[in-house]
Parts: C-alpha cells; sequence; structure tokens
C-alpha cells in the first residue's frame, strides 16, 4: 500500500468519523423516564421489604435466645456433701466442714443468678440481703469457726437465691434439692 | 448538554439521598446524549431503551461510590456503554459471528440507504466498535477492554465495519444527514 492510497484511507476515516458525529440527534422517547422511576420505586420498595424481613428475623431470633437461656438450666451445681476434706479442714467439725461445703456452693449459685434480672420489690430485698450478708462476713473474719454464723450465712445465701429465682420454678426445684 | 457537562455537588449529594426529583432533572439533563449513545451503539430502540433504564438506575443506585460530581457525565456514559456492551455479549454468545451480516445491502443509486441506516444494519459489534473508535474516540485497547477481547480484535471489527459504511460516503451516494436533518 503506497502513501498516497494510506492518506486517501485515512482521509476516508476522517471523513467517517465526522458524518457519524454529525448524524442528527434523536430525542429519547417521553415515557422513557416513568420506566425509569417505577423500577427505581420498585427496587427501593423491595430494599425496604429485605430491611425489615432482615430486622424482623434479627428480633425473632434475639427472643428464642433469650428464651433459650431463660430455659436452659444453669451450670449443674449438684450439691455433694462428701466433698474430700482437706488438710486445713482435717481438725475441724464435720458440721462445720458440712456447713463451709454448703455456703461455698451456694455463693456458687448466687454468682451465676446475679446474671439474671428481678423485679423492683426482689431488688429492695436483695439489697437488704447483701447488707446483712457484709456483716455477717465481717464476724465470720474474726470468728471463722463458729457453727451459728455459718448457718446463718447458709440461710441468707438460700434466700438471696430464692430471691433470684422468684417465679423460676427450676431455680426453685434446684434449691428444693439444697 | 453533553456528557462532558457537570453536575453540581448538591445535586450529587441529593442523589446520594435517592431524591426523586433530583433523578428527574439529572435524567432530563443526559437523556439525549444517553439516547443518542444507545441507540447508535445498539441499533435498535427497544435495545437503546433497556440499555439508558438499566444504565440511569445503575447510575442512580451507585451513585455513593462516585465522589467526583464533575465525573458524573463520563461515569454514566461509561455504564451505559457498559449496558450494551453486556447486551452484544449475549446476543454474541447466541448467535453465530456474522450471523446477521448476510442481509447487509449494498447502496443503490435508486434507493439510497443513509449512513444512520447503515450504521443500525451493521452487526452489533461492529457496529459499537465503529462508534466507539471514530465518533466517541475510543482507543482500541479500551474498546478491548470494554469486550472482554483483545485491540487486534477491535481493530478487524473495526476495519470490516468501515468498509461496509465507506459506500455510503462516497460522493454522489452519500445522505449523510446535517444536525439539521436536512441530506447533502
Amino acid at each position: 500500500m503506497n502513501e498516497q492510497t494510506k492518506n486517501a484511507e485515512s482521509e476516508r476515516d476522517q471523513a467517517l468519523g465526522q458524518a457519524l458525529n454529525e448524524l442528527p440527534p434523536v430525542t429519547p422517547p417521553p415515557a422513557l423516564w416513568s420506566a425509569i422511576r417505577t423500577d427505581l420505586d420498585q427496587r427501593s420498595h423491595a430494599r425496604r421489604q429485605r430491611r425489615l424481613t432482615w430486622i424482623s428475623a434479627s428480633v425473632a431470633a434475639a427472643a428464642v435466645l433469650a428464651l433459650v437461656i431463660n430455659i436452659l438450666p444453669g451450670p449443674a451445681v449438684t450439691p455433694t456433701l462428701e466433698l474430700e476434706p482437706d488438710t486445713a479442714t482435717a481438725s475441724l467439725a464435720p458440721e462445720l466442714i458440712q456447713a463451709r461445703q454448703l455456703s461455698a456452693l451456694l455463693e456458687a449459685q448466687l454468682r451465676q443468678n446475679t446474671l439474671r434480672a428481678v423485679n423492683a420489690s426482689s431488688m429492695d430485698r436483695l439489697l437488704y440481703l447483701e447488707n446483712e450478708l457484709g456483716w455477717l462476713d465481717t464476724r465470720l473474719a474474726s470468728q471463722p469457726n463458729d457453727l451459728s454464723l455459718w448457718q446463718k450465712r447458709i440461710d441468707l445465701l438460700g434466700e438471696m437465691n430464692r430471691q433470684y429465682g422468684l417465679g423460676d420454678w427450676q431455680n426453685d426445684v434446684r434449691l428444693t434439692r439444697l | 448538554m453533553n456528557f462532558s457537562t457537570p453536575i453540581d455537588e448538591l445535586s450529587l449529594a441529593a442523589l446520594k439521598r435517592d431524591c426523586r426529583r433530583t433523578q428527574e432533572r439529572v435524567y432530563r439533563s443526559y437523556s439525549t446524549p444517553a439516547w443518542n449513545l444507545a441507540l447508535r451503539l445498539s441499533g435498535c430502540e427497544a435495545q437503546a431503551w433497556d440499555a439508558v433504564q438499566a444504565g440511569f438506575v445503575r447510575a442512580f443506585e451507585k451513585v455513593s461510590q462516585l465522589r467526583d460530581a464533575n465525573r458524573f457525565g463520563a461515569w454514566l456514559k461509561r455504564i451505559i456503554v457498559n449496558q450494551v456492551m453486556d447486551q452484544h455479549r449475549r446476543r454474541f454468545e447466541a448467535l453465530p459471528e456474522g450471523a446477521e451480516d448476510e442481509d447487509f445491502e449494498s447502496p443503490r443509486h435508486d434507493q439510497r440507504m443513509d449512513l444512520e441506516r447503515a450504521l443500525a444494519r451493521l452487526d452489533p459489534m461492529d457496529r459499537t466498535v465503529v462508534w466507539l473508535h471514530d465518533a466517541e474516540g475510543y482507543t482500541h485497547v479500551e474498546i478491548a477492554e470494554l469486550a472482554g477481547q483483545t485491540p487486534s480484535w477491535s481493530k478487524t471489527r473495526l476495519s470490516r465495519a468501515r468498509a461496509r459504511l465507506r459506500p455510503f460516503l462516497e460522493p454522489g451516494l452519500s445522505t449523510v444527514r446535517t444536525a439539521d436533518g436536512a441530506g447533502t
């Protein structure tokens, strides 16, 4: 292909580009915007529906989870009264050892129960009982082998667990077993 | 109004809030260049409609990704070109290459077919390549990227399309209309 032919072709290509650019503009159909708006509205509605469904599903899942957490029994706190006496308590009276073990057991139960929601009247009662427990523990610090103090502590802890478990029949059963 | 006309920052912010009135205003601003581009590339009103509708919907839904209001027109143009390219690809997969070439008419002295009709009768990919290259100024690399092909594929398509269109530019045969619609 010689130079002259190349130039002629290049000119024709330029003319074609110019001719294409000079094609008359065409007006878009008047109904096109309506179609776009309808499409946008439908998509927007579908997004809202999806969001609503997602929120409903999340709320339902949270409700089911909360229900399951409430229904499931707490950690197995089986009263094991035949615990091995350790060397530090070997010289103590068996009643005192038993009272201490029961107290520890009820305290563990109480730690689990403090995660639960309580009603207003139980809350007042629990505050009072916690004060009592604090006072009792001060006395036990100076009289650690006083069986009557340990008995009072067991009663207090039992009452606190009962307050936390009001309305929960499973907890009542567990406490009854103690 | 053409694709290089920018929108202002307030309009961009309103578009990001999914404001229908702003969407309509922006649509009215760009609808003519968008429609002409889609029509020239697709060669068919039905396909141009689909491309422009899908293009504007996509642009309005994805506008949160756009940071520079000055780039809106170029961005919209790119989206519409992509929409038409997608149509072609889907059609290309369904039809064997060159299936539409057989009924391509040569220009006749007694029944001239103008450039616009000739363009519309080209193979969709040939038409898209020649329009993007000769009218829009895209490079072969850009066209190849859009079509998922190689630059040499784009060159071959352009060469074929030009060969088909040149007869309509020959002196005495050309019926290329000017912007006011009068034949020359």
